[in-house]
């Protein structure tokens, strides 16, 4: 909770956020390792229709 | 987010969730929350710059730095962004069940805008996390078109006034709807007055969280209470009357107490 309001207070006065890719546009290609030791891209991850892909600011806090 | 997976699934969608934390700190995480679903280590926050979406507010030498701003993409088999969510306050969470509003226009949930074919709902409430016994107000704002108008309580049948419910349930105490004030309609056809509300108006209403014996059982996974109501209305224009519509809401309230729990020393952190 200490966490969220320092970070509450350096961004309390952001105006502008940035979204990334537009709707339409491509997603820029990535391997990452997962919870469980494996890699993972688009392609492994992805069900028939596509990909529901979440950014989050932390696990941890 | 967990147990809309399987809903998501159900559309031929999968789900995958992105940190700047590293592996074990996942590890931890998704051990401790029971994750069904990959959540990717972007150590290093490579991935969240290539996806240009690197908060740069955070300055270098804060240990923020290297988050995201924080939002959801769904992209197709090929990878191209069909629709994407992002948070434009840092305190509101776009959850799942909202995309899946979006989406799927499946119910109607807190923060949302609904739009059917005759008018606009947004709901929204005065607290996204409340205490055990706390009063907060429910907020659904109504939004028509010109000349589109919906009518109040105490209208003559057989037109249908607008009604806001709420589930009962022993979580919550519901108190009575606060509306504005209706403008009255002459309708020189059929020589009657009517009460109506046109344009942009705004219903509350206050409920009282029950105490936790009584919120615990009602709690989603996720530590929040699902207040679920609806709004009823029969839409008319200057030409015809539609037929009478009941739009399922929902709030999500968060009632839990925090989770101070963090990972383990040894694990925290992000590597550069």
């Amino acid at each position: 909770m200490r966490a969220l309001l320092l970070l509450a207070a350096v961004t309390c006065w952001a105006q502008t956020i940035k979204t990334g890719p537009a709707v339409g546009e491509r997603i820029p290609s990535f391997r990452l390792t997962d919870q469980h030791g494996r890699e993972q891209t688009l392609e492994t991850l992805r069900g028939p229709n596509g990909l529901v892909l979440a950014f989050v600011r932390s696990a941890d806090w | 987010m967990g147990e809309k997976v399987r809903e998501f699934e159900a559309k031929g969608l999968k789900v995958a969730a992105l940190t700047y934390d590293a592996v074990p700190a996942l590890k931890h995480f998704s051990d401790r929350a029971g994750i069904t679903y990959p959540l990717l280590s972007d150590a290093g926050s490579k991935t969240i710059r290539a996806f240009g979406i690197l908060n740069d507010s955070i300055p270098e030498d804060n240990p923020f730095h290297g988050v995201p701003y924080p939002g959801t993409f769904i992209v197709d088999a090929e990878g191209r962004v069909k629709s994407k969510y992002f948070e434009e306050d840092y305190r509101e969470r776009v959850t799942a069940a909202a995309i899946l509003l979006k989406e799927f226009n499946e119910g109607g949930r807190q923060g949302t805008e609904i739009e059917t074919p005759h008018l606009k709902l947004r709901t929204s409430a005065s607290n996204e996390r409340a205490y055990a016994g706390s009063r907060l107000t429910l907020l659904l704002e109504v939004e028509l078109p010109e000349r589109m108008h919906v009518y109040a309580p105490g209208v003559m049948s057989p037109y249908i006034p607008i009604s806001w419910t709420l589930d009962d349930s022993k979580a919550w105490e519901a108190l009575p709807v606060t509306l504005p004030p209706a403008r009255t309609l002459r309708m020189d056809a059929i020589k009657e007055t009517v009460p109506v509300f046109e344009g942009r108006l705004k219903l509350t209403r206050d409920i009282v969280v029950g105490q936790t014996a009584a919120t615990t059982p009602a709690l989603t996974p996720d530590g929040e209470l699902s207040v679920k109501g609806s709004f009823r209305y029969q839409a008319c224009d200057d030409k015809v009357c539609y037929t009478p519509r009941t739009i399922p809401l929902e709030w999500r309230i968060r009632v839990n107490p925090p989770d101070r729990q963090r990972v383990p020393a040894p694990l925290r952190g992000k590597l550069r």
